[in-house]
């Protein structure tokens, strides 16, 4: 059985006392973790150097004052900010700086997707709903089976008016719709994805209160609206959320298997 | 009467960070360090901010054609190898648009200075203006 050391031995790494330039290394390594897989790497590279020279330059401002070198360091790091923040921030303004559309360098990109994927969404629900109020319920698509042929196997009272594809894509779509939205948004934008969806949604949102009340005295377009503020909205926040996250860790897989993509990318 | 010394609400500087870059790179070019020192400077370490937030800034100034950067090659003290800082100047386009935006705050500044009807009050603008 192999011995196991009492101590760390006195040569290790370990063992050795934390310089001032370890701990704006582990800054540095935490700054871009988050960066990696999103931004290229000469990008990368560049804000690492720019913030390698700052904090430097900070530490020995520090020490003119007669701050201990290693106080100095952490000084130094607490001035230029947390390294979440910092990330988050870069992240954000790198990802805005993507957008070439005028309507997306005028609104955000993140925000121009979220509306444009939510957008989508209402226009199919639009769609069907007028599909399903002018025509018959089962003249969009047919079932296999009749409502009276349903009614014959399930008596009365059958929990669904009728039993075709048309009644399902109204009573489905509109619980999927922001479960797959906010799964594209999420997988596209790489910061802040529920504040995207928020944004793009909420003028969809108005749009469909404006609808329903003019609407009125049918209440359905008043129920649909609610039911975006109520479920798409927290739905579609969560779901991006959940998504980006999952796209993020899947980018740092790629980056860690030994042939993943290469540090040019 | 609000002290001199306490620290100016995070929200006014957010949206005027920008203008103060564009301001100091107007008298020469600077490495982001020698910005944020030169900032505090003239406002005599009035304006709080993380300093980290100055790069990405910087590089969205840079994306839209206002600044311009280049690596410039320190070398080392004795002992030490060669260091390398991005060094950022003002382009044309970002003196126009440092033009723009000071007029744009004159505006703001003088409108609220009209409402508020109070000098003193304006310790935010006061220090602006001195920063310009």
């Amino acid at each position: 059985m192999p011995k196991v050391a009492a101590s760390i031995p006195s040569h290790h790494p370990e063992a050795l006392p934390l310089a001032p330039q370890d701990v704006i290394e582990d800054y540095l390594e935490r700054l871009i973790a988050p960066l990696v897989g999103t931004v290229p790497f000469t990008e990368r590279l560049r804000l690492k150097s720019e913030t390698a020279y700052h904090l430097q330059l900070q530490q020995e401002d520090f020490e003119r004052l007669g701050i201990p070198a290693l106080e100095a360091a952490r000084k130094a790091i607490e001035e230029y900010g947390p390294a979440s923040k910092i990330a988050e921030a870069f992240l954000m303004h790198w990802f805005e700086r993507q957008a070439k559309h005028p309507i997306a360098q005028r609104f955000g990109l993140a925000n121009t997707l979220a509306f444009s994927c939510f957008f989508v969404a209402q226009l199919t629900m639009v769609l069907i709903l007028t599909l399903r109020t002018f025509l018959p319920t089962t003249a969009l698509v047919r079932s296999s089976l009749t409502p009276a042929q349903m009614r014959s196997v399930w008596p009365e009272p059958l929990p669904f008016p009728d039993f075709t594809w048309s009644f399902f894509l109204v009573v489905l779509l509109p619980l999927l719709m922001p479960f797959a939205a906010g799964w594209i948004v999420g997988r596209y934008v790489p910061v802040r994805p529920m504040g995207a969806v928020y944004q793009g949604l909420l003028p969809i949102t108005i749009y469909s209160l404006v609808i329903g009340a003019l609407l009125q005295p049918m209440t359905e377009g008043l129920v649909y609206a609610l039911f975006q503020i109520a479920f798409w909205l927290p739905v579609g926040c969560l779901t991006a959320h959940v998504s980006s996250n999952l796209a993020r860790m899947k980018r740092m897989r790629a980056y860690d298997r030994p042939n993943g993509r290469s540090v040019h990318s | 009467m609000q002290k001199e010394t306490e620290p100016i609400d995070s929200n006014l500087l957010k949206g005027n960070m920008g203008t103060l870059v564009l301001a100091v790179l107007k008298d020469g070019p600077a490495h982001g360090y020698a910005i944020v020192h030169e900032v505090r400077k003239r406002t005599e370490d009035a304006l709080h901010f993380r300093q980290g937030t100055l790069y990405p800034m910087l590089h969205d100034l840079e994306g839209k054609g206002f600044v311009a950067s280049e690596w410039e090659i320190i070398p080392g003290e004795a002992g030490g190898g060669e260091k390398t800082r991005r060094v950022y100047s003002l382009t044309e386009s970002g003196r126009a648009e440092l033009s723009r935006r000071l007029r744009a705050w004159q505006r703001f500044a003088a409108a609220v200075e009209k409402v508020t009807g109070s000098a003193q009050e304006l310790t935010f603008r006061r220090m602006i203006l001195r920063f310009f």
